[in-house]
């Protein structure tokens, strides 16, 4: 097992390389893809603490609340854009294509290598910039954030990273039974927008739906609980749970996926 | 034995649909399908090191076969055993036995040079460092590709970029390499330069080689034995010389006089043999045993200033009997 994990490890640390290779083969692009990452962040963080600074809170989140969820949702979105999303959004593509071949041809786990293939290196200086920015809000939050609550945290919000790649690529894998569904990345991208605003402001079935069956909430808003209130370990265990589920289903659909597979014809 | 096919068959189920807009809409809520058969009871045995070439037109099945093999895809019935192993359950120890080359699909990536592709194949095939470093050398000798190792994929020519997904497929050294069009859209150079290469690696290494190309001179130069898929089904299996003496048993004769010959002793000759004549030069198409008969009667008529004997051209014989196999093989 330990074996694996170092092969894996040492696996992703070559696709990193590769990966930083060709975006440095083309420095405007590198920096474009910085630059327009600044700009998205900068502007959504500039439009939400507008519209928060008109209220004093927002459920139970109050305004530093809001902004250090922000900050994490942010960060949740360049953690997934770095290691996720030069892979899955494309995975349809790929498909359609018979470009998937090659990577199913590889003495590695194919769900490993549709998955962390290409890595948005770039992204790696947004992750950098987000995580200066969170430490400087908890060093200025108006009460002490303890070092239980932030390694609390960091599980929480490795959690919620598991569980926004698994709904992705649970999306992204349906295109096995649908031949082509380009619109997958889209898909995913509107249903992960949910997790990009306070769980307190979802009630009714909607908040159940969100808890359980898109479990979107547990990306952004508990890590952010978890981090400002404390371990909460019945969100904890239940995030557990739910990534867990997730990404036993992500196995299950891509093998019964693989069944499907056509590959285009040459 | 290390390819057993047996009895496999593949069938797509593909929806069916009117041209034109009420067509597309009729087919929006109403989906018709219909099953393509793709490939039907196809059983073959190849042996260790061979060279074996699969023929068929365009759309025959010849890259299904070629995916079934590898473990692409599923059958929908039959078997295939590669040296203990089932394809489609890509164990591991199967995938790092095997290598696939796609004529028209790349490995390599696009943006950043082969080398830095090959080494990632290194992590994943887990080479052994020394290993790795002495097939790669050996690789580029033979290809002559040393001073394109460290230049974009982009910026190589099509030729220069199949050699370098070549090494990229042996650097593992596979036991079995599926080719799949290798040198399509190639210069008459560099498909020749792989053909040579392809046969000293398998002369050196005895490695298997399954090659499916449109030009014949690859499957002239390097399979012994070829196997023909027509419609998804086998039609031959065998030797290609005979395939080809067996569509058309005729080899051309130029045969030119030092003078004119007598024209009564040709048209005599004329009524026995079919063949042109324009002053000195005699051409003549007939089947072996015909066109040594004709050649001797010839040093009666005159002369001869030269003689040329040659095949016709295995492109030519192949394309007329992709236009209606069955009836050759009767």
């Amino acid at each position: 097992m330990v074996d694996m994990v170092r092969r894996y490890f040492s696996l992703w640390r070559c696709f990193f390389n590769n990966s930083l290779t060709r975006d440095l083969e083309f420095k405007a692009n590198f920096l474009g893809g910085l630059i327009v990452d600044i700009i998205f962040y900068g502007i959504q963080f500039f439009f939400f603490s507008i519209i928060y600074s008109y209220v004093n809170a927002l459920g139970d989140f109050t305004r530093e609340d809001v902004m250090i969820f922000l900050v994490i949702t942010f960060l949740a979105d360049t953690f997934y854009m770095f290691f996720f999303s030069g892979n899955l959004f494309h995975l349809n593509k790929w498909m359609v294509s018979g470009d998937l071949d090659y990577s199913l041809l590889r003495p590695v786990e194919s769900q490993f290598m549709v998955s962390f293939r290409y890595v948005k290196s770039y992204a790696l200086v947004s992750i950098v910039i987000l995580l200066i920015m969170l430490i400087t809000l908890i060093i200025d939050y108006s009460k002490p954030i303890g070092i239980l609550n932030m390694v609390t945290f960091a599980i929480s919000f490795l959690m919620g990273t598991v569980l926004w790649y698994s709904v992705d690529f649970i999306i992204s894998s349906s295109c096995f039974w649908f031949k082509n569904f380009s619109v997958s990345g889209w898909l995913s991208h509107e249903i992960l927008k949910f997790s990009t605003r306070p769980d307190s402001i979802y009630t009714g079935i909607l908040r159940k739906v969100l808890f359980s069956i898109i479990p979107m909430v547990l990306i952004a808003s508990i890590p952010t609980r978890i981090l400002l209130y404390g371990p909460n370990y019945h969100y904890l265990i239940g995030q557990l749970f739910m990534a867990l589920t997730f990404l036993s289903l992500t196995r299950i659909i891509w093998k019964r996926g693989l069944l499907r597979y056509e590959s285009a014809s040459s | 034995m290390p390819i057993q096919v047996n009895e496999l068959s593949k069938h797509f189920k593909m929806f069916k649909r009117e041209a034109g807009l009420s067509g597309a809409f009729h087919s929006f809520f109403n989906r018709k399908y219909e099953t393509f058969h793709a490939l039907k009871d196809i059983s073959v045995q190849i042996e260790d090191g061979e060279i074996l070439g699969i023929l068929g037109e365009n759309g025959a099945g010849k890259t299904t076969l070629i995916k079934l093999l590898v473990g692409l895809l599923h059958p929908s019935s039959g078997g295939v055993n590669i040296n203990g192993f089932t394809p489609w359950n890509r164990k591991s120890d199967f995938l790092k036995q095997i290598s696939v080359v796609m004529g028209q699909k790349n490995q390599l990536w696009w943006d950043i040079p082969a080398s830095e592709s090959f080494l990632l194949n290194q992590k994943i095939y887990e080479i052994p460092e020394t290993q790795y470093k002495n097939t790669l050398n050996e690789l580029v000798d033979l290809l002559s590709v040393q001073d394109k190792l460290n230049v974009q994929v982009r910026r190589l020519s099509l030729g220069e970029r199949m050699k370098m997904e070549i090494i990229a497929a042996l650097l593992h050294r596979p036991k079995i390499v599926l080719l799949d069009e290798p040198t399509i859209g190639l210069d008459v150079i560099s498909q020749l330069k792989i053909r040579e290469f392809v046969k000293c690696y398998n002369e050196k290494y005895k490695t298997t080689f399954l090659l499916t190309s449109h030009y014949m001179h690859d499957i002239q130069a390097l399979c012994k034995r070829v196997y023909v898929i027509h419609k998804g089904a086998s039609l031959y299996d065998g030797d290609f010389e005979k395939l080809v003496n067996r569509i058309n048993p005729k080899r051309k004769l130029i045969f030119e006089f030092s003078e004119i010959p007598d024209t009564n002793k040709t048209k005599i000759l004329s009524e026995k043999y079919i063949f042109n004549l324009n002053d000195t030069i005699l051409h003549a198409e007939l089947p072996d045993k015909e066109l040594t008969n004709l050649v001797s009667e010839l040093f009666h008529l005159g002369i001869p200033a030269s003689i040329t004997m040659e095949d016709l051209p295995v492109e030519d014989t192949m394309r007329s009997f992709f236009m209606a196999p069955e009836k050759f093989l009767e």
